[in-house]
Parts: C-alpha cells; structure tokens; sequence
C-alpha cells in the first residue's frame, strides 16, 4: 500500500529531528502536571464543600425545640459539590455560586463563585488538561503537520513521487494518515499517564462516568483528527511551508482566541440579562399581583379565607379543625415557588439565548463545539449548574412546605407563637444531596456541538479526498 | 548613509509586504470593537445604577402602603435600601471583575454578613469566557502583531541574501536591525495610540493622569514584547524558528502561566472563611430565638451601651429585640468575616507579586487598577455597604429601642448609599517598572549574545 508507506515516511521525519518526541513528551507532561494541580484543587473544594454540608446539616439536628416556622426561616444551606471529572474541565465552574441559602418566603442567590474570591488574573483562565488538549494540542499538531506537502513541494520531491506513480489521492491519505497518527502520539502517552494516576489514586468510578469518559475520549479523538486534517489541507492549498504555518497559526488565533471571546459578548448583547434589581422587581411585582400572603388586604387570600370558613362552615379562622395562618403559607409558598420558577426559567432561557451565538458559531468552529461538548461531558456547564440550582429550589420548597404542613397541623392557631415541635422531628428531614445528571441527559443537549464535529470530519475529508486532488491534478 | 531616503524605502517596503496592512487594520477594526463592548457591559451597568433612585422610592412607597399599619415600623422589616457601586469613567477600557462582583446591592437592616455576599445574576458562560475589551486586545493580541511583523527583520534579510551586502554598508549592522525592527514596530504603535485616541473621543474619557497611565503603562506593555523579538532575533536563526520561539513565549506568558498560577493560587489559598461566615451569622441570629431576651439585650448593649435603657419585653416578640438579635449575627460572624477579608487581600498580594515576573499579568492588573475595576475596588464598595448599613441601623435604632411610643419616622428623610470611589489619580502598582526592566534587561543580554 504507497498510502502506508508515505505515512511511515512522514512520522520517521519527525522522529528523526525529534520535533515528534519533543511535543510528546511536553504534552504529556502539561497534562499530567495541570491533572494534579485542578484534581488537587478540586478534592481541597469538594473537602470544603462537604464538611460545611455535614456541619449545616448537624447544626440542623442539634436544633432545640422550635416553632416549625422559626425552623423554616432558620432553614438550610445547600453546596454545589464540584462534578467529579471537572478538574479534567473546570467550564464554567469557577465562575458559578458554590452555596445558597434556603429558607421561607425566598429564594437566595448561589454565592461564593470562585471567581468572586478572585483577583483579575483569573480572567485568564485556569489550567486543566482540557485547555491542554483543545488549544496546545492543535498547535503541535498544526506544527508537526504544516509542512507535510509543502515540504515536499519545495525540496522538489513531489514531482519525483508524482512521477512514480503515486497518486495525489495516496499522497494526501497517506499525509493524512501520517500527521492523524503522530496526533495520536502526541496524546496518548499523556492521556495513558493521566488514566493510570486516575486509577493509582483509588477513586471508585461510577458507570456514568466512565460513560462521560468514553465520550470525552471520543469527542476530542474527533477534534484532533479534525486539526490533522486541516493542517495537511492547508499544506496541500499553500505552495509555500512559511505559507502553511502562517494560516494554521492564524487559523488558531482566529478560531481559539478571537472567535470564542467574540461569540459569546456579541451573544450576551443581543440578548440582554436583565440586571438583579430588575428581576427582584419583575417577581415582587407578579408576587403583589397574584397573591402577596404579607400584605393583609391582599384580594387572593381574602378570597381563600372565605372559601375556607364557608367549606367548613365557620365563622372565625380561630374555629377551623387546622392552624389557619399555617394553611396560609402552604399556599403563598406555592404561588411564590412558582412565579420564582417561571421566572428563573425565563432568565435560563435568556442565558441559553445568549449562548446561542456561541452554539451556532460551534459549526464554523470546532474549537467552540468541543468547548461545548467537553465541559457537558465533565458536568461543568451551564446546564449542570442550573440542574444544582433546580435542584436547591426543589430542597427548599419540599422543606419549607414540610415544616408548614407540621404548623398546620400540630400547632394550634391560638397563641400560635409561643408553641413548639420537639426535636426529634428535625430527623424527618433528609439532607441535601446533589443528585448528578446523567451523562445520557449531558450529551442530548449537545446536538449542535456533536453536529458541528461530525460535520467538520466529513467536509475536510470531502475536501482531502475529492477536491483537492482534482484541483491540484489540473493544475500540474 | 541616507537615512531619510532608508528609512523611507524601508517602510514603504514592510508595508507593502503581504499581509501588513490587513492585519493592521483587522487590529484596529477589533480596537473599535472592543471599545463598544466595554461601553456597553459598562453603559447597562450605569443605566441600572441610574435607575436606582427612584426604585427606592417606588418601593419605599409601596412598602409603606402595605405594612405601615397598624405600626409603621413594621415597614422596616421589608424594607430595602438599595446601594450602588458606580463605575470609573475608565471602566469600560478595562471591564476588570466588574461582571464578575455584584456593582449593586439591596440590603435591610438584619444581619448583614448574610445579604453582603449576594451575587448577581449573570451567565456564567459569559463570565468565563471574559470580556473584549481594549485591556484583552492588548494583553493577548498586540503580542501576536509584534510576532509576526518583527520576527523575521534579521532572518529575512539572511534568508534574501541581503545581509552580506548590508554588513558591507559604513553603518554597524546592528543599528540597521535596530531601526528597522523599529520601523516594524512603530505602525502598531500608531495604531494602539490611534485606538486610545478614539477611546478618548467615544467614551468621552476625562484627560487626567490616567490616560497618561494607560498610554505609557501600555507602550511599556508592548515594548516588552519587542524587546522579546530582538532577543529571539539574537539567536541569529531562521524565521520559523523565531516564530515558533516566539509564539512558544506567548503561549507561556498569555495561557499556560497565568492559567498554572490562579489555579495554584486557589489550591494554596483556599477560602473556606466564606462558608464560616454564612454558617456563623445565621447561627448567630438564629440561636437568640432559643435564649432568654435580657441575654440577648446585654450582648447588644456591650456593643452599643448607648441604647442601655431600653427595655425589651420579656414574654412578648418586639422590634427592638428582634433587631438587637439580627445584629448579634453579624457579631458572630465579625471574626470569620474579618478572616475572610485578610485571606482575600492575601489572594491580591500574591497577585500583585507574580505581577513583577509576568507581564501579562502585570498588564492586565495595572489596568484594572487605573480603571477600578479589581477585586481591591469591589471589596472598597463593600466596606461603604458596611458603614452605610450601620448608619441606617443607628438611625433608626432610636426608634426601635425606646420604651415609650416611638416619635413618628420622617420617611422622607433616609440616609442614602454615596460611593463614588472614583479618583483621577488611582494607585498605580509600581511593578509596571517591571515591564521596562524586563525590556531593557533582555535588550541587553541580547547585544552580549553578539
């Protein structure tokens, strides 16, 4: 097969002036070196995250006898734990609140992003094998793989193959093959490294992640062929090296720099947020107008309480078989649970809205598209995050309407404050705990991103198999 | 040796080099972009800002519709007060954390370590990504311009033939390779100096000493990476190396070392002071429900003795107890509080010092620092969140601690939130020195090369 022979031919040349063991060796070493320090970072957090979770809810049981209603304003506090693959890629960790306070009547905002404790350096961003992968990785593959025709175009031995009878179509599949292996061997040594560490340091991994791991592997094999691929397209379009590696540096600059930063502020200005102070406004507004249970004259629950007193056919609140005030909250919690929920949907959509533009521009680059699909996969994006905030809201609601229900039930509506539950009813309530989403559910909203990498491979093997050939044939 | 007619023909030929000319004008095409989207993350900021005043009022209004009978103080209970964070004029060349940290806060008179920390709504995606803005253009841009304009003054001419003829020339060549790399770097001066200029003009920046600041801090910014070209070109090798040498130096410097560092910095300065604080003032209020009042008033009274007279009722809820034991939480929570804050003025230290070695970090920081747009600036703010929120308590504590009918609340009259933390002549962090002693020190090691 000549298509074997010229990718042996290619890897043997970079073997020989050891630019192949140079990258290898260096990416192998950025990989594992930035695993430990985010695995470090992440295991320091998630030990943090967890004692507090463990002295919140101690703090809960130890509580004394209490009103149920003093223990639903006392409430909980709820910590994102950080995903167990996001020291591979943080995402948009960093930049999300780490712990919110649940209680009555209100939903609190997530506080504490890393970002927040965090001076302006971290606009950089933050080593982690992901960033290795997705932006140094193509770099030596684009620097393995640039000269991979030109080179041959200008030490005149093209010509020379041509003539033999070799083909232009074996000459790109071979160059292809050739610049798609030594992409391989630039990562595999390092990602074998990084497996091997995950596997000595003990930590027990769960189906799902491993699913999220066969993914990830999948998703960034793709993305690297991809960056082979156009390494040899551009040497096969260009007539010169120097010509070659100008456009795949720019390429880089342009798709991994300047597009991605791009993108996302064009997104986030076409569909604007709208800032706290509006959004607390827009809820107290609905709240007043569908029911505020604080406000005595409010038409709503003048209307429940005459429902009330004639279904039981009472005259006075004080004569009903249940504590009133507490079957008043029950239902002012609902009302307001649910327009937190719609609107809080609402600005998740916005959010999605503005990246958007990130998304659709994923098609054009693939960069974006595994940026996407890599932080999914590692439990670190958007989604993920707004499945914790689901989640806390979910825990709230359940514990505030829970304590209610005791109210209404076993304290009695006359000198209502002075009475108590015991103790022992504070172990009825469960703790938090995150519930992690599937790696099924990550990847369904990935379509676009997954599209995207698809649709690269096939183009740029169209354009290697088909085009290129033809082109250059006419052209000699 | 003509150099009027040299310098001349010299530039005309760079400029007319492939390539030139388009990557110029796409820099400043991305300078105007970048002053637009810096004016418009600050512009929705200031309109929110601008709108706060009369919020207050409607809410204040609304509030005392709905709870001021049958006792108007019961009001103060629901009652927001709403405090800003302005931006400085120079904000929007460097958004800085400005997205990051909440520029508005709403508090009420109970705890307040519990509501100082409240974030705002943003999209984290956004946030991660960061903004494009003229201190992003010049940190992780500019750079690569310098690269790929001046790598190749010595290698082309070597690779040409022309250097034989001339080191031929009366001139020292050296001086030659200085002029035209020069001569390389001067048009993308222009430009940055031309993108400042419409800054000026669009954002209608004030002319003080920052833009002095801004301009020679970012000049010195971009000399640096000159004088990191010239040391590469020292090496005398051809231009393929010294391009991937120099963009192996960017990389460094712009992604893999800035990126290694926060996240060494986060492992080795945790701050888990800011889950103590949250546990602790909610502890701290919480448990007063379950003591005897007088304990609770005693405590209260150590720390404001002026109010020592009053006596809370013992077997009934009152607001004077009730706001006494709210601040009892912030109380307990004073010494995580204060902790926190150290570790986060550490966390900026130790910025601040990788900032000699790092010119890229260097130059963000002092930007950010021009523009008072760091965590430093934010955590300024705070402190006026801080002391406005004990000014409104002591006003109205001497409604709330009195043991006969309180005098009626002039509503009309409440203390307001005042923080314009702006100055015209910020601190600038001495370590830009660094940018020319890095420059000038590779400069120099460069000429021992020959």
């Amino acid at each position: 097969m000549q298509f074997t022979r010229i990718a042996i031919n290619e890897i043997r040349h970079s073997l020989r002036n050891r630019s192949l063991l140079i990258a290898c060796v260096s990416v192998a070493v950025l990989l594992l070196l930035s695993a430990i320090i985010a695995q470090q970072n992440q295991s320091k957090l998630n030990a943090e995250r967890d004692e507090y979770q463990q002295r919140v809810r101690s703090n809960w049981l130890e509580q004394p006898d209490r009103h149920p209603h003093r223990a639903s304003h006392y409430g909980y506090l709820a910590f994102r734990p950080k995903a167990p693959l996001s020291f591979f890629d943080p995402g948009v960790d960093s930049y999300a609140g780490t712990s919110v306070y649940l209680e009555a009547h209100r939903q609190n905002t997530a506080n504490f992003s890393e970002a927040n404790h965090s001076g302006g350096m971290l606009r950089f961003g933050e080593l982690s094998p992901a960033l290795v992968l997705q932006l140094l990785v193509p770099l030596a593959i684009f620097f393995l793989g640039f000269a991979a025709i030109t080179g041959e175009r200008e030490s005149g031995t093209l010509p020379m193959l041509l003539a033999q009878g070799v083909t232009w179509r074996e000459l790109i599949a071979g160059k292809t093959l050739g610049v798609a292996a030594m992409a391989w061997c630039v990562t595999a040594p390092g990602a074998l490294l990084l497996l091997v560490w995950q596997a000595m340091a003990g930590n027990d991994f769960s189906q799902d992640i491993l699913w999220r791991g066969l993914s990830l592997v999948a998703s960034y094999s793709l993305y690297l062929l991809i960056c082979a691929a156009c390494a040899v397209l551009v040497s096969a379009w260009q007539q010169t090296s120097r010509g070659a590696l100008t456009s795949l540096i720019l390429l880089w600059i342009v798709f991994c720099v300047v597009i991605p930063r791009g993108a996302q502020t064009l997104g986030s200005t076409l569909a604007p947020a709208p800032a706290k102070a509006e959004f607390d406004a827009r809820l107290e507004n609905e709240l007043a107008k569908e029911g505020d249970s604080h406000n005595p004259n409010d038409p709503h629950f003048a209307a429940l309480r005459a429902e009330t007193l004639k279904k039981y056919n009472v005259t006075e609140v004080k004569d009903l078989p249940f504590n009133y005030g507490a079957f008043v909250m029950l239902e002012a919690e609902k009302i307001s649970s649910e327009i937190f929920r719609r609107h809080y949907g609402e600005l998740l959509a916005t959010f999605r809205q503005q990246n958007r533009v990130s998304e659709w521009a994923a098609l054009l680059n693939p960069y974006l598209a595994l940026r996407s699909l890599s932080s999914a996969l590692a439990g670190s994006n958007l989604a993920h995050y707004a499945e914790f905030q689901w989640q806390a809201e979910d825990f709230r609601y359940d514990l505030v309407q829970k304590l209610n229900q005791l109210h209404r039930d076993e304290i009695k509506f006359a000198n209502d404050r002075v009475q108590r539950v015991s103790h022992e009813r504070w172990q009825d309530f469960p703790n938090f705990t995150f519930r992690a989403p599937s790696a099924g559910w990550a990847i369904k909203q990935q379509g676009l991103a997954i599209a995207s990498l698809l649709s690269w491979s096939v183009v740029l093997l169209i354009l290697l198999w088909r085009i290129i050939p033809s082109v250059r044939y006419r052209e000699r | 040796m003509n150099w009027p007619r040299f310098l001349q023909l010299e530039l005309k030929n760079f400029l007319a080099g492939r390539g030139v000319l388009v990557g110029l004008l796409v820099i400043f095409l991305a300078g105007l972009y970048a002053i637009e989207h810096g004016r418009r993350v600050i512009a929705a900021q200031q309109k929110v800002i601008a709108a706060t005043p009369a919020m207050q009022q409607a809410h204040l209004e609304k509030m005392l519709a709905q709870h001021a009978t049958p006792d108007p103080l019961n009001t103060l209970y629901y009652l927001n007060f709403f405090t800003t964070h302005e931006p400085s004029s120079y904000a929007p060349l460097s958004v800085g954390l400005r997205d990051v940290n909440p520029f508005h806060l709403k508090i009420r008179i109970l705890t307040l370590e519990g509501q100082l920390y409240d974030s705002d709504i943003s999209n984290p995606a956004t946030l991660a990504l960061g903004n494009f803005d003229l201190a992003f253009l010049l940190v992780f841009l500019y750079p690569l311009l310098i690269i790929a304009f001046t790598h190749n003054t010595l290698s082309s001419e070597q690779e040409q033939g022309i250097w034989p003829l001339l080191c031929s020339q009366p001139v020292a060549p050296q001086k030659i390779l200085a002029v035209k790399a020069c001569l390389r770097f001067l048009p993308i001066a222009a430009i940055w100096l031309l993108t400042l200029l419409v800054a000026w003009l669009w954002l209608q920046l004030p002319l003080d000493r920052r833009f002095g600041f801004i301009t020679l801090i970012s000049l010195a910014y971009l000399l640096f990476w000159l004088a990191v070209s010239w040391f590469v070109m020292s090496f005398q090798r051809s231009s393929n190396f010294n391009a991937l040498s120099l963009l192996g130096v960017w990389l460094t410097l712009t992604i893999l070392l800035p990126a290694a560092l926060n996240v060494a910095l986060a492992t080795f300065l945790p701050v888990p002071e800011a889950f103590a604080v949250t546990v602790n003032q909610r502890e701290g209020y919480h448990q007063q429900w379950d003591r005897p009042k007088a304990e609770t008033m005693q405590r209260f009274f150590q720390r404001y003795p002026e109010y020592a007279a009053f006596q809370a009722p013992t077997d009934k809820f009152s607001w004077g107890w009730y706001y006494a034991a709210q601040h009892l939480g912030d109380e307990d929570a004073a010494e995580s509080s204060a902790r926190l804050r150290a570790k986060l003025e550490r966390r900026q230290q130790w910025m601040r010092r990788l900032a000699w070695i790092v010119p890229t970090i260097n130059a963000q920081v002092a930007f950010n620092q021009i523009a008072q747009t760091e965590l430093d600036d934010h955590l300024a703010y705070l402190d006026s969140v801080r002391l406005f929120h004990e000014q409104v308590r002591k006003h109205f504590y001497p409604y709330l601690l009195c043991n006969d009918a309180p005098p009626p609340v002039n509503w009309a009259q409440l203390p307001r939130h005042q923080f314009r933390a702006e100055t015209s002549g910020p601190h600038v962090p001495v370590s830009v020195l660094s940018l020319l002693v890095l420059s000038i020190g590779l400069t120099l090691w460069a000429r021992g090369r020959r």
